[in-house]
């Protein structure tokens, strides 16, 4: 690169003589080349004519290195060459990158065409000017952007191929409606042209602002140049409140299907796959409970036991075909339906040859009692109670979701910086017109505050009524069929301890623990005391009084054939179970019973207060869109009428 | 004409714009309107380590190639940068020419570049410093060199000598050889006043290694040598009494710009070689009436 | 203005009916949590039930009870003295208490066919034990339904309940041997058993040698399953709780033999007629009644009436009613004074 004429070094030189001569040498260059004063002595006239040559020289140099520069510069190529070559020393011996820097020169006035710019663009790429200009050993790539054509170039340099360019049209679809937004924000409408002069009349004077849309302006300068006028100040407030209106209406939207979503998961979804899941367990339990008394009757078991037995095992096979499809999200609840699903045949098999052995008399059917009723209780309830476990967290989290504050803040948040900025807008108005009440932007307020009642209106109702569900419906559902689970649990701990005549200590130190776990007559805690403080929410006192009453007399009667036990008197013992004199049986049926009436009631409870609860934002969805594009509408409206009073 | 250096004959300066044409001259030989016997090359123009096949060609169809160097500045202040030096002793050796030519000029001075030849002051001072150059060039050069005298607008002021004694002078105490451009003697003596055949008659002739023609131009009143006009009739004047004072041993039209079309760069090629004939018949004419 | 002031009153207004909302309807966790909870309630366990392999086993072999003057002659047991009439006990002996009882308390299997096993038909104990033991209550009371079975679910129980007293008498197919004759009394030999191994009628083993590697069944805490773990062919014991849950293994292919005394296994080859007893006896299991060490004298009148039983034949009519042709010798008697 050539030295500037700024930065010229002294001339250095070997020896006196030397020294002397370059300096002179020097003078008369810079004065030739940079303008400096001549020296002493030479024609001044000369000198120009010398120094005019040069440039002419360099200018023909250049405009044969670059043509196609010189032809888009036609006749200014001199005179633009001059101004150029005024600020850049000649180069030694370097046409191209003379060219070059003249192109770049030129390229940064922004007075090249599209023509010049590609050539220029070209000889860059091909060509390194970091020193004399040489072509590059790498490669690269450039591009050029042709706004007038719509078009972009993009080109490609390999050091053994060359440039390779590519023309790449850009015409987008949104950019004449984009450039229409823009126009109209500059003070025109899209139809019009671009250019215009506004006059703003005032009360001190008028003066004319010319606003004509350049051609590339920077954002802030942009910003600035709107912000400087009225009308361009209103134009920017009134996208500014358009945008935050629907962003509003965004907002709501998602807090509002977010809600429902989740009411609606727990009304139809999680809530019916936990009964489903109960069910399950149900069956199982019963099952289990009606073989083993059944073992207790002798060979031959009463039919209707048998029948009880076998639908349970079908209702159960159907719940886990059932709950297999709908639970396949997590893998515990996977690998517990995959658990029941392969041992639930072991054990009806185990069951059916307990039974064929029992009928041949077989003490070997005993052992085979023993064997299924454990599996039973020590893996396929366990797994069961395992799937209700992950249905019911699961309506837990729905019901999380469904009363969970952060839509409610969300929508209230926006609705401030919503209407606060409406407000805000209004009284703005009302200072710079004289006129108090901008009807297109009240209503656009009212529309807005409607909305946001409406909302939380909804979002209050869906809240309680969820509330409500789950406090009348889906927790009495809970807590009674774990009571139902339970009990049926200790029916079977009674038979195979009765079974056992004597030898069936765990079953009876089982038995003790359920009630434990249900807690003492009395209510003062455990899971009755739960259900007890729900029925008197429900006001079905009543009949939980009536239940409770039935367990006392079953445990009651437990508590005879426990002395008959002991004493050895196992026949009577057998006999007030489940035998001639039953009294033990009847009372466990009663207590099933009852049982399934409460859970089904409850369930009742449920459904309609979350069905209740979905139709609370039944309608919002459209509601928010409708009213916040309306209002959006009515903010343009009733700003615009401002605007066009400066015209 | 000087048996020691060969005859070049007639040449031309080569450019990309116009090399098709000298090939097809070239390959035509002598069958061709305007036989040339060499071409000039600019030596900054060309890389010693991959010059372009044209030259080769040339080369093979019997053509001398004769580097012309415009920036290794003899004339400045300090030495020739021996970089400069080395690339065009290397372009020397790679096309087998001749000899080299350069300039009595200086190009750079200070750090600045002044893309054009600047005449060297006419002082014993200077005469110094541009011996010493040119002999250090000499001395790292393969070959013979010559030396060109330039046209120049302005002059140093207080000279001691006058144009041709002092490119005697040089000659004299480098025994370089001369490349007379009559375009440049015409243009100074007419922009300086001062009788160009004197000039014509003091110049070491026997020193000529060859001849520079070239075209230019009259404006505000003075005369551009540009290499881009056609040679005007006062210069082939000139070119006639030189040969018939001499015989030059090559003959080269010098144009670098604004190409006419080929034919009338042929003729002009013919003019010279005509202009030449006619300075040679005078020549041998005076001889014989001796 | 006015209708400025309304339009910050309405917000006010709304920001007020959000914070309403967010509070209202609020949604608890307790009944899940407590209804989980209780599913959640363990299976309660009893200590002895879990089968494990006999702890003392290894323990007893250290100790050299050979020279025990308890393990000279096991089969020895008390001499029997008169026996007294029926309802009629001599006063101050433990038979007087039995008899003031009301009833006779026995420990006995309910599983093991043909000894001790519940009909499932008629819901009563029935077997070659349970007539013996009737017999020894007709001795007390002359009546044999005086007596009370309580069912033994593990071996243990079988010593533990007649030591602390919750059983008069155990008769369920107790070996008599050294180690536990250190905790209890037995009677003398009312049957003399043999150990065996019992297959499947596929299954081409011939005895234990051909057993190495191979899963054998055993009750935990007996001497069969002692013997078998023993066997230089190193079969692999598979314990059980209950003598039938080998047969339900065995069924179920999760073991390759059983083996028990082969009073038991014949049992279990009425209940499933393609096993088949295979080798020759590993060891010798001589039953006896256990009685507590603290009454001796309830050992010398149950000897009484075992040697009535010998003398007039009703042993081996009971023999023959239970096991038919296949019965073995009725064993004969050993005392010591």
């Amino acid at each position: 690169m050539p030295r500037r004429c700024e930065r010229l070094e002294h001339a250095d030189s070997s020896t006196e003589a030397r020294q002397e001569y370059a300096t002179r040498q020097a003078e008369l260059l810079r004065a030739l080349v940079c303008g400096t004063p001549l020296p002493g002595g030479f024609d001044a006239s000369r000198a120009r004519a010398v120094g005019e040559a040069l440039v002419r020289k360099r200018a023909r140099a250049v405009a044969r290195a670059l043509p196609g520069l010189a032809a888009s510069l036609g006749d200014s190529h001199s005179s633009k060459f001059a101004d150029y070559a005024r600020g850049e020393p000649p180069h030694d011996n370097d046409a191209l990158g003379d060219a070059i820097a003249f192109g770049s020169f030129l390229d940064r006035l922004r007075t090249l065409d599209a023509r010049a710019r590609r050539e220029l663009l070209l000889a860059r790429m091909e060509y390194a000017t970091d020193t004399r200009a040489r072509r590059r050993r790498t490669p690269l790539v450039g591009a050029m952007l042709d706004r007038a054509r719509g078009r972009v170039l993009v080109a490609v340099y390999a050091p053994a191929l060359g440039v390779i360019e590519v023309t790449l049209p850009f015409r987008s679809p949104f950019r004449r409606q984009a450039e229409g937004v823009k126009t109209y924000l500059e003070g025109g409408w899209p139809s019009r042209g671009t250019s215009e002069t506004i006059r703003r009349v005032t009360s001190s004077g008028s003066e004319a602002i010319g606003a004509s849309a350049t051609r590339e302006s920077l954002p802030t300068a942009w910003l600035r140049d709107r912000a400087a006028t009225t009308p361009g100040r209103l134009r920017l407030l009134a996208a500014l409140l358009v945008l935050v209106v629907l962003a509003f209406g965004v907002v709501a939207s998602i807090a509002v299907r977010d809600r429902q979503q989740a009411a609606h998961s727990a009304a139809a979804e999680t809530e019916p796959l936990l009964v489903q899941a109960d069910v399950l367990s149900r069956s199982l339990s019963d099952a289990d409970a009606t073989a083993t008394t059944t073992f207790l009757t002798g060979g031959i078991e009463s039919p209707a036991r048998r029948q009880r037995y076998l639908h349970d095992l079908r209702t159960a096979s159907a719940e886990v075909t059932a709950l297999a499809e709908e639970v396949h999200g997590s893998t515990s609840a996977n690998a517990a339906v995959a658990t029941i699903a392969t041992k639930l045949p072991v054990y009806s098999g185990e069951i059916e040859t307990a039974r064929a052995n029992n009928r041949q008399g077989l003490p070997v059917g005993a052992a085979y009692l023993r064997s299924a009723s454990g599996l039973m209780r020590g893996t396929i309830v366990p797994a069961a109670a395992r799937l209700y476990e992950v249905e019911a967290r699961r309506l837990a989290t729905d019901y999380g979701s469904g009363v969970s504050a952060s839509a409610v803040v969300a929508v209230a948040a926006m609705a401030l910086v919503a209407l606060g900025l409406l407000i805000l807008s209004q009284f703005y108005i009302a200072r710079l017109s004289n006129r108090v009440l901008n009807i297109a932007l009240l209503a656009a307020s009212i529309l807005l505050i409607g909305l946001t009642a409406w909302a939380l209106t909804g979002f209050a109702l869906e809240q309680s009524r969820l509330s409500t569900a789950q406090r009348t419906g889906s927790d009495s559902v809970e807590v009674l069929s774990a009571t139902r689970i339970l009990l049926l649990r200790a029916q079977s701990d009674d038979s195979l301890a009765l079974a056992a005549r004597g030898g069936g200590d765990q079953y009876t130190a089982d038995f003790a623990a359920v009630m434990h776990a249900l807690g003492p007559p009395d209510g003062s805690h455990g899971l009755l005391a739960d259900a007890s403080s729900l029925a008197a929410r429900t006001h079905a006192d009543a009949s939980f009084d009536d239940f409770t009453r039935t367990l006392r007399g079953y445990e009651a009667v437990h508590r005879r054939i426990g002395v008959l036990e002991d004493n050895g008197k196992f026949p009577k013992a057998v006999s007030l179970a489940v035998g001639r004199t039953e009294k033990e049986a009847p009372l466990a049926d009663r207590l099933n019973g009852d049982l399934k009436r409460q859970i089904s009631a409850a369930q009742s409870r449920f459904e309609n207060a979350a069905t209740d609860a979905t139709s609370a934002l039944h309608g919002l969805l459209p509601g928010i869109a409708l009213l916040t594009v309306g209002s959006a509408l009515l903010v343009l409206i009733g700003l615009g009428f401002r605007i066009r009073e400066y015209r | 004409m000087n048996a020691a250096h060969g005859s070049l004959g007639l040449g031309i300066g080569w450019r990309r714009e116009i090399a098709g044409l000298i090939d097809d001259l070239a390959a035509a030989g002598a069958a061709s309107p305007a036989h040339l016997g060499f071409i000039e090359i600019v030596a900054e123009n060309v890389d010693p380590k991959a010059p372009p096949r044209e030259l080769q060609r040339l080369r093979d169809l019997g053509l001398e190639i004769v580097p012309h160097g415009l920036s290794l500045s003899l004339g400045s202040a300090e030495r020739p940068e021996p970089a400069r030096l080395r690339r065009l002793a290397r372009l020397a050796e790679e096309l087998g020419s001749p000899l080299v030519s350069e300039h009595i000029a200086f190009v750079r001075a200070g750090g600045l570049e002044a893309g054009h030849l600047m005449p060297v002051p006419r002082t014993q001072a200077a005469l110094d410093v541009l011996v010493a150059n040119v002999d250090e060039a000499q001395s790292r050069l393969p070959v013979p060199l010559a030396l060109e005298h330039v046209a120049s607008l302005v002059e140093w002021p207080n000279a001691e000598l006058d144009e041709v004694e002092f490119l005697a002078e040089v000659l004299e105490r480098t025994d370089a050889l001369l490349l007379l451009d009559v375009a440049n003697l015409y243009a100074n003596a007419r922009n300086h006043g001062f009788d160009a055949l004197a000039w014509l008659d003091r110049v070491p002739l026997e020193r000529i290694a060859y001849v520079h023609v070239g075209g230019g131009t009259d404006r505000d009143g003075m005369y551009h040598d540009t290499h881009a006009h056609a040679v005007v009739g006062p210069v082939l004047g000139l070119l006639e009494e030189l040969a018939a004072r001499a015989e030059p041993p090559g003959v080269l039209l010098e144009r670098d710009d604004r190409f006419p079309p080929w034919a009338e760069l042929i003729a002009e090629l013919t003019g010279i070689a005509a202009a030449t004939r006619r300075g040679s018949d005078r020549r041998a004419e005076r001889a014989s009436t001796l | 203005m006015k209708t400025r002031i309304l339009e910050l009153l309405a917000l006010a207004a709304v920001v007020a009916a959000a914070a309403a909302a967010a509070g209202c309807g609020s949604t608890s966790d307790t009944s899940l949590r407590d209804s989980l909870d209780a599913l959640r309630t363990p299976a309660a366990t009893v200590s002895s039930t879990t089968p494990t392999l006999n702890p003392l086993a290894g323990l007893v072999q250290q100790v050299d009870l050979t020279l025990s003057p308890l393990c000279v002659n096991t089969e020895a047991s008390l001499r029997p003295t008169e026996l007294p009439t029926p309802g009629r006990m001599p006063r101050g002996s433990f038979m007087r208490r039995i008899e003031q009882r009301g009833h006779l308390v026995a420990g006995v299997d309910q599983n093991t066919l043909l000894y001790g096993y519940l009909d499932p038909f008629t819901g009563r104990l029935q077997g070659l034990e349970i007539d013996l033991l009737r017999n020894l209550a007709t001795a007390i009371f002359g009546n044999p339904n005086a007596i009370d079975f309580k069912v033994l679910t593990t071996a243990d129980e079988r010593l533990q309940d007649v030591e602390d007293g919750s059983v008069d008498v155990v008769a369920d197919a107790v070996t008599i041997n050294c180690e536990r004759l250190q905790d209890v009394a037995f009677s003398t030999v009312y049957y003399d058993a043999q150990q065996r191994i019992l297959v499947p009628s596929s299954a081409k083993a011939r005895g234990v040698q051909d057993l190495g590697g191979k899963r054998v069944c055993a009750r935990a805490g007996t001497t069969s399953l002692d013997n078998i773990t023993k066997q230089p062919s190193h079969p692999i014991p598979f314990p059980v709780e209950q003598r039938t849950d080998c047969l339900v293994a065995l069924q179920e292919g999760r073991v390759d033999a059983i083996t028990s005394d082969d009073s038991i296994l014949r049992g279990f080859q009425v209940q499933d007629p393609y096993t088949k007893l295979v080798g020759s006896s590993l060891e010798p299991e001589p039953y006896g009644m256990v009685i507590a060490k603290s009454h001796p004298d309830f050992v010398r009148f149950v000897n009484g009436v075992l040697a009535r039983m010998r003398a007039d034949g009703s042993l081996k009519a009971l023999y023959h009613k239970w096991l038919g042709t296949s019965a073995p010798h009725v064993p004969r008697a050993q005392y010591r004074n």
